[in-house]
């Protein structure tokens, strides 16, 4: 492929790279702004809501996968994470644990994704108010 | 086809599932996933700028079937694939529109491109959306790697013009 004339000048690259990004740090302030912490651990696996349980309540969870591998979920001091995995990659374990939801934890090879969701139900709300 | 372009096709496919193998074997330290380098996009980059499009094509999609078979990794190929495809589609739409001393341009557009493949396949996958929740961090990130790898792109094809004009 050789040089043309039809390049566009390196002006507006720039300026497109730099509007792009902008537009990521916005996104990202948003995204900030709009998580919050909740209160309930969704865990999906395979498409299917295997459990739901409260942040409160510290717990040890181990999940199977169909092709033989293993997570471990743990619910520690109100925060959810993922402690160990036989994945190759390990993304679920490193990214830490999270009480925030809109922070997903996933495990792709094993179909696993852990939420945070904030608790819906009534009781929530205050009783001298309502 | 002639016989030095095949050569150079196997040899530039040879060295492009090298460096995907070793890459797969080094931690980041960002925990975001599909964050990574991508330095295997160095070779697809300097194969469109030195062979052509189909060309690169070509290695590319060998590299992506044997470099997850040899890893073992089925789901894998099918993230590489759709980051790869769509990787390779805007870097050659770009083709005409960039300047060949700022490859780096193309690089940044490809990674973007590799970015949106690999989360729109983890979310038709999982069928999870909220993981596309990491596409800002992963378009940033995706620029940092981009411009790494385009310059590196750069150093090389520079290297090759200069063997090229040699009397």
């Amino acid at each position: 492929m050789e040089n043309r004339s039809t390049a566009k000048p390196l002006r507006f690259w720039l300026v497109l790279i730099a509007l792009i990004a902008a537009l990521c740090v916005v996104g990202l302030v948003a995204l900030h702004g709009y998580r919050q912490t909740g209160q309930v651990v969704q865990i999906t696996q395979n498409d299917q809501v295997v459990g739901t349980y409260p942040l409160q309540e510290d717990r040890t969870l181990r999940y199977e996968s169909q092709d033989g591998g293993y997570n471990i979920v743990v619910i520690q001091a109100g925060k959810v994470r993922v402690s160990e995995a036989d994945c190759p990659d390990q993304t679920c374990v490193r990214m830490g644990p999270t009480d925030q939801t809109a922070q997903t934890i996933a495990c792709l090879p094993h179909k696993l994704i852990v939420q945070v969701l904030v608790q819906d139900d009534s009781s929530q709300i205050d009783g001298v108010t309502s | 086809m002639n016989v030095k372009k095949l050569t150079t096709m196997a040899m530039l496919t040879a060295i492009s599932m090298i460096v995907f193998l070793i890459e797969a074997q080094i931690p980041l330290p960002i925990a975001i996933p599909g964050v990574k380098l991508g330095i295997a996009n160095v070779i697809t980059l300097f194969a469109i700028w030195t062979l052509g499009r189909r060309e690169a094509g070509a290695i590319l999609l060998i590299r992506i079937v044997l470099g997850n078979l040899i890893v073992g990794n089925v789901m894998g190929m099918l993230y590489s694939l759709a980051g790869g495809v769509l990787c390779w589609v805007i870097m050659c739409l770009l083709g005409p529109i960039t300047n060949r001393n700022h490859i780096w341009v193309m690089s940044i557009f490809g990674a973007l491109g590799h970015n949106a493949g690999q989360l729109a396949v983890a979310v038709l996958v999982s069928g999870t959306p909220s993981i596309a929740f990491y596409a800002p961090v992963l378009i940033l990130a995706g620029m940092v790697t981009g411009f790494f790898t385009g310059q590196c792109a750069q150093l090389v094809l520079n290297h090759m013009d200069k063997l090229k004009n040699r009397p």
